[in-house]
């Protein structure tokens, strides 16, 4: 099989399933990934639509839902999937993009969403691991994120990545890796 | 081709090349020797360095602002008659009486061109103008009309033309992105952010999306306020250790050119986030030159502001920059169904005094001189009416208009028929107009080619002739 990066769902559905926030559950009205001002918002000549990403409570029910229930606005696509290459739905698209961009690289690194992933991501690892030393934690992490065993240097430099900035950003550096992006 | 990838199916697609050869470039890429291919672009002096397209999304009335028709007057009310046997249809309506416009219409400049009263500001500039008076879309609804205008061809997967120029030129600045799009205020056109896609090009080459009136203008610039725990401090070591997880991971997998491009991309994210401050910041402009593009005003201010972004992004080595009026919403934009008297003016007014100042900015600042304007839309509207005093979509004639580098000023190039229905003469494709913009960047549009899916795709695909009647 040809390595194949994650796509746009695929990398919004995976953070909330490492995060053990996930929420399966199939059918049900669309998820609203963003703040609106009701039907002013939806109708048309309703422009400036008022479509705010950037407020949004990222541990809304909501936020938790699989990336196939999200309500799509076309013409203001969420930033992330839409850095990740996350088609608008306007028409049929033949192939999907999937390759590499500075905004990509920036939402990767700064969207509110996938943060707040890491941090819950963290939560998990200590509330599930008794041994609350950053080494087991950086374990926990890999065995987590990247399905494997940290490599003996990289045990060290996460291990002084957890003491001096938390776990959090360590599982946010994880999220961030070609490991985690690329399927070999 | 990218000679750095190697997946089955580009190793399948390029056998025909010779099987040597893809070993070699594979071989070669490992060491990078071949990570950056020697540009054949411009092939010939440019005229002009830059770009700046501004497309008036939803289809802007020809016969309204740049195409007068005095039979339109004198048949005002009459049923529309081209001619026995001539089928006459519109878009998304039944085509009614033939309708002159609403608007007052004057000769302007020493090159005597009709502009009408929906554009005082753009018709003091005529002189400067080249104009395509028939220019011509196969499609006369939005989503295929603007893919054909923005990458020459009616589907999606097309790369745009700038993504095309990016691919070709490259940036001035390695600080910035070669090719940047400012979509309306309102947000994204028709085709949304396949309006500026890079198609099948790679992904570097697309369209940096920068919304002028959102809060945060480059998206995901910085960490959101409620981050604490994410510090200039933590983010320096993350990124370091980042880059060394990254490296070991793809030393283990050579041959695959995207693990480097993602790190790279990190590579030009951090140099983004230093310099996109300085091609945003309108506000450190001076009151002169805000108030002449008309950043004080209202109803104007979004597309001034994005006007005076788009002469900052050129000063500061950005290839190409496009700015788009109006949203792919159901209104406030030019696709004014309902009501040409009410519904053009409302955006016209939007676009008219900022599109006129960047002209006389760009003049006066001495960047007209290799600096290419644009202005175009998808496609024109019927000379008759839809309902009472709207008009439905026209692919038969629209217009455009180039000024700056390498143009021959006051002219006008073509003709539509006496109603403004179809274009009759010297008819300018969307490849032709392509072909053009090419030419003056110093790109033989048939030499631009890139290999995908067994073919050797062109931006004019097999067609366009450069316009030669408008080069200076």
């Amino acid at each position: 099989m040809n390595r194949q990066r994650l796509r746009a769902e695929q990398v919004r559905d995976a953070a909330l399933h490492l995060s053990g926030e996930l929420d399966g559950k199939m059918g049900g009205p669309p998820a609203l990934h963003f703040l609106h001002k009701d039907d002013k918002t939806f109708n048309p000549g309703g422009a400036p639509p008022f479509v705010d990403y950037a407020n949004l409570d990222q541990d809304s029910p909501d936020t938790r839902r699989r990336a196939i229930y999200r309500f799509i606005f076309r013409t203001v696509p969420d930033p992330l999937m839409d850095a990740l290459g996350c088609p608008d739905g306007g028409s049929a698209v033949p192939v999907r993009a999937t390759s590499s961009t500075a905004q990509q690289a920036l939402a990767m690194l700064n969207d509110a969403f996938l943060i707040r992933r890491a941090e819950r991501l963290a939560e998990r690892i200590v509330s599930e691991n008794t041994r609350a030393d950053a080494a087991a934690q950086v374990r926990a992490a890999f065995g987590i994120v990247l399905q494997r065993e940290p490599a003996g240097s990289e045990t060290r430099s996460f291990h002084d990545h957890v003491s001096q900035h938390g776990l959090a950003n360590a599982c946010h550096l994880l999220l961030n890796s070609n490991e985690f992006l690329f399927l070999d | 081709m990218h000679p750095s990838s190697t997946t089955r199916r580009d190793f399948l697609g390029h056998l025909g090349t010779g099987l040597g050869g893809v070993a070699l470039a594979s071989l070669l890429s490992e060491d990078r020797l071949l990570a950056q291919p020697a540009k054949p672009f411009p092939q010939f002096a440019p005229r002009a360095k830059r770009v700046i397209q501004l497309f008036m999304n939803g289809g802007a009335s020809q016969c309204d602002l740049f195409d007068y028709k005095p039979s339109l007057e004198k048949l005002h009310g009459k049923p529309f008659d081209p001619g026995e046997g001539v089928r006459v249809e519109a878009s998304v309506s039944t085509p009614g009486n033939l309708m002159k416009s609403p608007f007052q219409w004057a000769q302007h400049g020493q090159s005597g061109r009709w502009v009408s009263s929906a554009l005082p500001h753009l018709a003091r500039h005529v002189d400067e103008m080249a104009f395509l008076m028939a220019m011509t879309s196969e499609s006369n609804v939005h989503g295929p009309a603007a893919y054909l205008q923005t990458t020459g061809f009616p589907l999606p997967g097309f790369p745009c033309m700038g993504a095309w120029i990016s691919h070709a030129l490259g940036t001035i600045n390695q600080n910035v992105p070669a090719f940047v799009a400012l979509p309306d205020g309102r947000g994204y056109p028709y085709n949304g952010r396949s309006a500026f896609t890079n198609g099948f090009l790679p992904a570097n080459h697309q369209g940096f999306v920068v919304r002028a009136a959102a809060p945060e203008p480059v998206t995901h610039l910085e960490p959101p306020a409620g981050a604490a725990h994410i510090t200039g401090e933590s983010r320096r070591d993350g990124l370091a250790l980042l880059a060394e997880l990254n490296a070991r991971h793809a030393a283990g997998r050579p041959g695959d050119g995207r693990l480097q491009a993602r790190i790279e991309s990190y590579q030009l994210a951090a140099r983004l986030q230093l310099s996109a401050p300085g091609l945003l910041d309108v506000d450190g402009e001076s009151e002169t030159t805000r108030k002449l593009y008309g950043v004080d005003q209202d109803h104007c201010r979004d597309f001034a502001r994005r006007c005076l972004m788009a002469r900052r992004m050129i000063e500061r080595g950005v290839r190409f920059v496009q700015v788009w009026s109006g949203h792919g919403g159901g209104s406030e934009n030019w696709d004014n169904h309902g009501n040409i008297p009410k519904e053009l003016p409302f955006i016209a007014n939007q676009m008219d005094q900022p599109a006129a100042a960047l002209l006389q900015d760009l003049k006066a600042r001495g960047l007209l001189e290799d600096t290419l304007l644009v202005w175009t839309t998808e496609f024109g509207r019927m000379p008759f009416s839809q309902g009472d005093v709207g008009r439905d979509h026209n692919g038969g004639t629209f217009v455009s208009w180039f000024a700056g580098a390498g143009i021959r000023p006051g002219v006008a190039h073509g003709e539509s028929d006496e109603w403004s229905w179809k274009a009759a003469s010297n008819i300018t494709t969307r490849h032709d107009f392509h072909a053009t913009i090419l030419h003056l960047l110093g790109i033989d549009h048939e030499a631009l080619t890139f290999y995908h899916n067994g073919i050797r795709r062109r931006l004019t695909d097999v067609h366009g002739s450069v316009i030669r009647e408008i080069l200076a």
